[in-house]
């Protein structure tokens, strides 16, 4: 019976380091050696949980993006609903909610008048990407509040 | 370890595939091969007869694609789950694997919920830990791991270090994530 193969060998075989004559040798060796090719099931296990390691990144990093934009949508509301109280407080004449919360300029053509109007009325805006797009209300007020 | 095929989008290529490009095949063929094999491997099946299912599971998928029987091509998933399907089939039959993959936990339906939070939250935490490393190291991970067709020799030139460093790296990254996969420092000791 020959030696086992290295532990070592068998990682740079997963992880394609072997040139082929070594590679063929490693392929034959754990035909014959249950133990080595016990061996390799577990490099190549933990050579595939490498990949998905690498590849969370970007699943991590895009629920990140999502909670960001989640807060910030949260938190645009709020000071939309204040904004509205405001409205109310002082000027009865408008109906602040009859005004949609959410306008929707998802057509390119007339996306920018679209999302230019909607800013001045203090209206979170869907743009033509679909992100949202929220008004700035320490520059713009919302059309009847008082400044 | 029980894990899933990446995650991945179907892109120019694989669209071009999934309409009978030939060319566009080979391209993913080379590109994902390693990956399917390496799944294989995992599943405790031995290289010779890995490399036979992995051209079947290929081939399949080209056989679908001709009779546009596929409404997506998302890759490597696709071809993994195609040939562990087929190894699955195949271990019925005759014992080539060194274990039974009956017995294995079923990837898409066997797999308890806690195996699957456990395996994502051993992943996270490796993933938490790669980010101890030096940028340039994390680069060259993210690099080789994340993008399938680059070679180690393609990465070291990218980078501007030699394939020796760029693999002794990896060796080192791969060790401590390694630890982290297996439920800590511990288990590295258990290596042979």
């Amino acid at each position: 019976m020959q030696r086992h193969i290295g532990a070592d060998v068998v990682e740079q075989y997963v992880m394609g380091a072997l040139d082929i004559e070594s590679s063929r040798f490693v392929e034959g060796h754990v035909a014959q050696c249950a133990e080595c090719a016990a061996v390799l099931q577990n490099e190549a296990a933990v050579e595939v949980a490498m990949h998905e390691v690498a590849v969370l990144k970007k699943v991590v990093s895009l629920s990140a993006r999502r909670r960001r934009v989640g807060a910030l949508v949260a938190s645009a509301a709020v000071a939309l609903a204040a904004g509205l109280v405001m409205v109310i407080s002082v000027d009865p004449q408008p109906a602040p909610t009859e005004r949609p919360m959410l306008r929707h300029c998802i057509e390119a053509s007339t996306a920018r008048d679209c999302i230019s109007r909607a800013q001045f009325d203090g209206v979170i805006t869907i743009g033509p990407d679909r992100e949202p797009i929220v008004p700035l209300y320490d520059q713009v007020s919302p059309e009847g509040a008082v400044p | 370890m029980a894990l899933k095929g990446t995650i991945s989008r179907e892109g120019p290529i694989e669209a071009a595939a999934r309409f009978g490009d030939r060319a566009a095949w080979s391209e993913l063929i080379a590109r994902h091969n390693r990956r399917v094999m390496l799944s294989l491997l995992a599943q405790g099946i031995l290289p010779s007869h890995a490399k036979e299912i992995a051209q079947e599971a290929w081939l399949r998928l080209i056989t679908q694609a001709d009779a546009k029987k596929l409404d997506r091509l998302e890759l490597p998933g696709l071809a993994i789950r195609q040939a562990i399907f087929l190894a699955r089939s195949d271990a019925r039959k005759v014992g080539h694997s060194t274990v039974s993959l009956d017995e294995a936990p079923d990837e898409g339906n066997g797999e308890s919920p806690e195996m699957a939070f456990l395996s994502r939250e051993r992943l996270l935490k490796a993933r938490e830990r790669l980010n101890d490393f030096a940028p340039s190291a994390r680069a060259i991970f993210e690099q080789l791991y994340g993008d399938p067709h680059l070679s180690h020799a393609e990465v070291a030139a990218q980078v501007g270090l030699s394939v020796q460093r760029v693999r002794q790296i990896i060796c080192e990254v791969r060790k401590v994530l390694r630890a982290e996969l297996e439920g800590g420092s511990n288990a590295a000791a258990h290596r042979r």
